[in-house]
Parts: structure tokens; C-alpha cells; sequence
């Protein structure tokens, strides 16, 4: 490990100690695409990847107060990701076997619980936030998050105009953005919006 | 094996999808034993460690994709909702929070003054060096001091925004500086040559001038300071051109998103050489134009306001809203809209390149166009 780049790492670790959002992404930008080709590897599964990228990011996040201490920050958020995923294999291995033995269909989706409480907590909040929403604010923000339409689409979808839709998306992250924060798990929004 | 050695080999064929029926047994074994969780941990960070590799053929499709999560695809037609507002303080961003969006620029150093709901701040000294294995180093936050060594060739940070090279290696390997749209930085070239970069500029020079020429290439904008050497000539590529150069300062404006690109003369003597035309030779404050195919010289060019922006200050004589917006642009990373026509206008004067965008754009209600600040979005109407 050159010492140059550790050097750059720490630097990013301090920076996120004080909630430097800025720095928050360009951790995910510079260790994403390591991780992620090696957990798609290891898990031969889209969806535990991202899982296991959103845990491991979540936990860097939320206990960065820790980080300024840390000598080698690679090592640090190589364990953890690899924690995350041993975790995961085991339970993938337990299924397994459950399922050979109980002959569930192939391809049927597996449930894993969270492993972590803040995963269920920040999901309970967006639930939370999206149920007191005005009914119009909830229906464009499902549209566009999970049916994943654009805007245009949207738009027209429901005859409102373009600007609306923006306007509504940006309220609508905005104020899930400010209540999970009220909830104590003060995340970046691009988190928010791509995990939950 | 070693119980390590077999892990790790494990590890490899579960990664390659290879496990044999027997393999597949024991790799589920070495899961259940929670004994083992360390040493297994311990492979997984040398094999992520292993598979740093830049120039690895799926990177681009990984890069795209997180690109994407963080809503920095500007491809994208929607204005992401994955925006956010960068903030010195969380307090700020908590208070202000008015329109979100991502944001690619890191502090300046220094206090970074409070900023007002839809302002932005100036540009920095912000690049990012790519060495000949591939391997990059962000500038913008790295200490003063050795930074990396290529061969015997020892790259330092000596100041705030510059880096040089010193001593001399016969491998001819080549190095890459660039600037993000905010960023600028300045470099000093193996033989002593000073260039100084313009935001979402790039030059790509060898580590040292071996031979019998001295060669670098650049896109975007840059400045050079060309030491004197008789026995080496220096050129420049840009595009499709080749500038000769003997011992002088220029100046080189070719942004692809310009619609001339502008050699200036300062100091000394160059020669132009268009791709498939005549090569012509300037003197001292006259302007080299490439529009297209069409190529001419201009005299008595406003020389300082070519070099203004290295100067850190912006010269808008003579200039028309699309020339101050395109600077703006760069330096901002604004994307501009027009509601209308374009609004046309002779602008003067100089401001400070440190100054926040609202700051600047007052230039603009002084020539009575009325505009609108969305995030990083400026809307002229």
C-alpha cells in the first residue's frame, strides 16, 4: 500500500469525522469500484451487492466519529465490507441447505433480515414520511423511485406539467432527507434516495 | 496448503465461480466456523487490495454506475433528485437546504466564508495527476512534499496549487494533469518550463525530456512560461495543431467548447502549425485563430486579459455575455439556460476569480439582464 495514497485516504476518513458530506462521496467513488466487482463476484447477486455496499457505506457514515483514528483506512473498510459479507454467505449457505432440503422453487426470492437496526429504522421513517405526505407528493416520488420513471414520464403520465414533478421530487427528498435526520442518522441525500 | 493458502484459494474459486462439489463443501464449512471469520476476512483485504487495478476492463461500467447513484451523470435528462447541497458545516446545508444537488467541488484551504442560499463558490486549486501505471492522485487535499516517483523522477508538491519535477530518468513514460470544471493548478515541467492550467484543462507531458525534443500535449486552457533551450525545441500539440516554441510565454485557449481556438504570443516567438495548412509565425502580442478549417493571425491582442485568468482575475473588456458565460461556466461548473434571445451586450471590466458567483453576477443586473441562480444552474431570461 503506497504511502501516498493512504496519506489521501486519511485525509478523506478526517473530513468525514466532521461530516464532510463531499468527502463521503468521494470515498464511495474511489473504493465503489473495488468493491463492488468483488461483492458481485463473491455473492453472483445484483441485489446483495448493493445491500452489502449500502451496509457497508452506512456503517462508515454513522460511526464516523471513529474514523479519525484509523491508521489505515483501506484495511478499515475492507473489513468491514468483508465482515458484511461473510455474514451474508452464511446465511446464503443456511438457505441453501433449507432449501434442498425443503424443495423450495429455484429462483424464489430469499429473505434476509436486516442485520443491522439502523437499515430498519431509517426504512420505517421513509415509510413513516411517505404515508403523512399528500397523496399527489407520495404518488410522483413512488412513480419516479420505484417504477424508476423520468420526470417527462411522469408528467405525463399524470397531465401536470415538467416543472411540477421536479419541484415535487425535490420537496419530497428533501423532506424525507430532514426527518430521518430528526431521527438521528444524518445521511447524505443521494443515500437516501438510492438506498431507500 | 496452510490452512491460510487454502482459504484464499477458496476465496478465488468461489470469486471465479469455480468451486468444485468437494471445494463447494468446504468452502460452506470454513463459512459455519466462526474460527475462521478472521483469517477469512484477512484474505478478502489482500485479494481487494490485489484488485485495485485502474486500467481493468470493467472499471468504466462500475465508475458509470456509482456515477449514476450520486447523480453525477450530467447524460441524464431528470435534475436528480440525488442532488445535495455540499456545505461546510451540516448546520448550513440543514438551514438552507432550497435546492439540492451534487456537487463535485472540496474546500478551498482556508475559512470558507458562509454562502448564501443559491450562491456558489469560486473555483480552487483542484487536479487530479495521473501517473504512467494509471494511478491517480487527487491534488486538491494533499499535503506539500513528495507526492510519488516515477523511475528517478521525484514529483513534489512544493506550494498550494504546483507541482515539479525533479531529476531525470531515460524511460520515456507519460504523466497526465488535469483540472475539474472550478479547478486550476499549476506545473512545473522537468526542464524548468512553468505551465499553469485553467479549469477542465489537461496536459500530458513525459517525466523527463529525453531525445532531442521537448513535447507535451494539453486540452482546454493553459499557460506557458518555456524555458530556454536551443538544443531542444519545445512543441505543443492541441487538437490537430502543433505549436513550436522557442523559449517564450503564451498562451493556448482551445476548450472543445469554444468555437476558436486562440494562441496568444506574450513573450518570445512561436510558430503554428494547423493540421494541413501552411505554418505561420507570430510575434509578440498577436493571436493565432483556429475556427474550423479557417485559421488567421490578429494583431494588438489585449494580451492581459488573455493571461487575466491566471493572474486569478477575470477580464471581461470587449467581452459578450456568451464569452463571460462561458468563463463563468468553467469556473462555477454552471450549466447556463436561456429563457430568450441572447441578450447582446459589450461588457468591461476586472474581478477577482476568488469572488462567489453572486458576487460576480452582478456584472450582469449592471448590463440589465435579469437571471436566476437554481443550484448550479443559471437561468438568463
Amino acid at each position: 500500500m503506497s504511502s501516498d495514497a493512504n496519506h489521501i485516504e486519511k485525509e478523506l476518513f478526517s473530513r468525514i469525522a466532521e461530516s464532510d458530506e463531499s468527502a463521503f462521496r468521494d470515498l464511495y467513488l474511489r473504493y465503489g469500484k473495488i468493491l463492488f466487482p468483488f461483492l458481485q463476484n463473491l455473492t453472483k447477486s445484483e441485489t446483495a451487492t448493493d445491500d452489502l455496499i449500502q451496509e457497508t457505506l452506512l456503517r462508515i457514515w454513522l460511526h464516523r466519529d471513529r474514523l479519525s483514528d484509523v491508521e489505515y483506512p483501506r484495511a478499515w473498510i475492507h473489513r468491514i465490507a468483508a465482515n458484511l459479507a461473510i455474514n451474508w454467505l452464511r446465511k446464503e449457505a443456511v438457505e441453501e441447505s433449507t432449501v434442498r432440503e425443503f424443495g423450495r422453487r429455484p429462483g424464489q426470492h430469499i429473505d434476509h433480515p436486516e442485520s443491522t437496526f439502523a437499515v430498519q429504522a431509517i426504512r420505517t421513517i421513509v415509510q413513516q414520511t411517505l404515508d403523512a405526505m399528500p397523496a399527489q407528493r407520495r404518488r410522483i416520488w413512488l412513480l419516479h423511485r420505484e417504477q424508476g420513471m423520468k420526470a417527462t414520464e411522469i408528467a405525463s403520465e399524470l397531465g401536470i406539467s415538467n416543472s411540477t414533478v421536479k419541484n415535487t421530487l425535490v420537496t419530497a427528498a428533501r423532506f424525507i432527507r430532514e426527518q430521518v435526520e430528526k431521527a438521528g442518522y444524518g445521511l447524505p441525500l443521494w443515500f437516501i434516495t438510492h438506498y431507500f | 496448503m496452510t490452512g491460510k493458502d487454502n482459504i484464499r484459494y477458496l476465496l478465488e474459486q468461489c470469486l471465479a465461480g469455480t468451486l468444485s462439489p468437494a471445494q463447494q463443501s468446504e468452502w460452506t464449512a470454513l463459512l459455519a466456523d466462526p474460527a475462521q471469520d478472521e483469517s477469512l476476512c484477512e484474505a478478502m483485504h489482500q485479494l481487494l487490495l490485489e484488485s485495485d487495478n485502474p486500467l481493468s476492463a470493467d472499471r468504466p461500467q462500475w465508475e458509470a454506475r456509482i456515477t449514476a447513484i450520486l447523480g453525477l451523470d450530467k447524460q441524464k435528462p431528470l435534475p436528480k433528485i440525488t442532488r445535495w447541497w455540499w456545505a461546510a458545516a451540516l448546520i448550513v446545508f440543514l438551514a438552507g437546504a432550497g435546492y439540492l444537488f451534487n456537487r463535485d467541488i472540496s474546500p478551498a484551504p482556508g475559512a470558507r466564508p458562509y454562502l448564501v442560499k443559491n450562491d456558489l463558490p469560486p473555483g480552487g486549486n483542484k487536479a487530479t495527476l495521473t501517473l504512467s501505471n494509471g494511478q491517480q492522485i487527487i491534488l486538491d487535499s494533499v499535503a506539500n512534499g513528495t507526492l510519488a516517483h516515477q523511475g528517478s523522477v521525484i514529483i513534489s508538491k512544493s506550494a498550494n496549487g504546483k507541482i515539479d519535477y525533479q531529476g531525470t530518468d531515460a524511460a520515456i513514460v507519460f504523466n497526465t494533469l488535469s483540472t475539474p470544471r472550478g479547478g486550476q493548478y499549476q506545473l512545473q515541467l522537468p526542464d524548468g518550463s512553468n505551465v499553469w492550467l485553467d479549469a477542465a484543462s489537461s496536459i500530458t507531458y513525459p517525466i523527463a525530456f529525453t531525445g532531442d525534443q521537448r513535447t507535451v500535449t494539453i486540452t482546454g486552457e493553459a499557460y506557458f512560461e518555456v524555458a530556454r533551450d536551443k538544443s531542444k525545441p519545445f512543441h505543443v500539440r492541441v487538437g490537430d495543431m502543433t505549436i513550436d516554441v522557442l523559449g517564450t510565454a503564451f498562451n493556448i485557449n482551445a476548450y472543445i467548447g469554444e468555437p476558436v481556438s486562440k494562441m496568444t504570443l506574450v513573450e518570445g516567438s512561436i510558430k503554428i502549425s494547423p493540421a494541413g495548412r501552411p505554418s505561420s509565425l507570430l510575434k509578440p502580442g498577436q493571436q493565432g485563430q483556429l475556427m474550423g478549417q479557417q485559421f488567421r493571425i490578429v494583431d494588438d491582442i489585449d494580451v492581459d486579459q488573455t493571461v487575466a485568468w491566471k493572474n486569478g482575475v477575470f477580464n471581461f473588456d470587449k467581452a459578450d455575455l456568451p464569452a463571460v458565460i462561458r468563463q463563468l461556466t468553467r469556473w462555477y461548473d454552471l450549466d447556463v439556460r436561456f429563457r430568450g434571445p441572447i441578450p447582446v451586450r459589450e461588457f468591461r471590466g476586472k474581478l477577482p476569480r476568488d469572488l462567489n458567483l453572486s458576487q460576480v453576477l452582478k456584472i450582469l443586473t449592471e448590463m440589465d439582464i435579469k437571471y436566476r441562480v437554481e443550484g448550479h444552474q443559471l437561468l438568463i431570461e
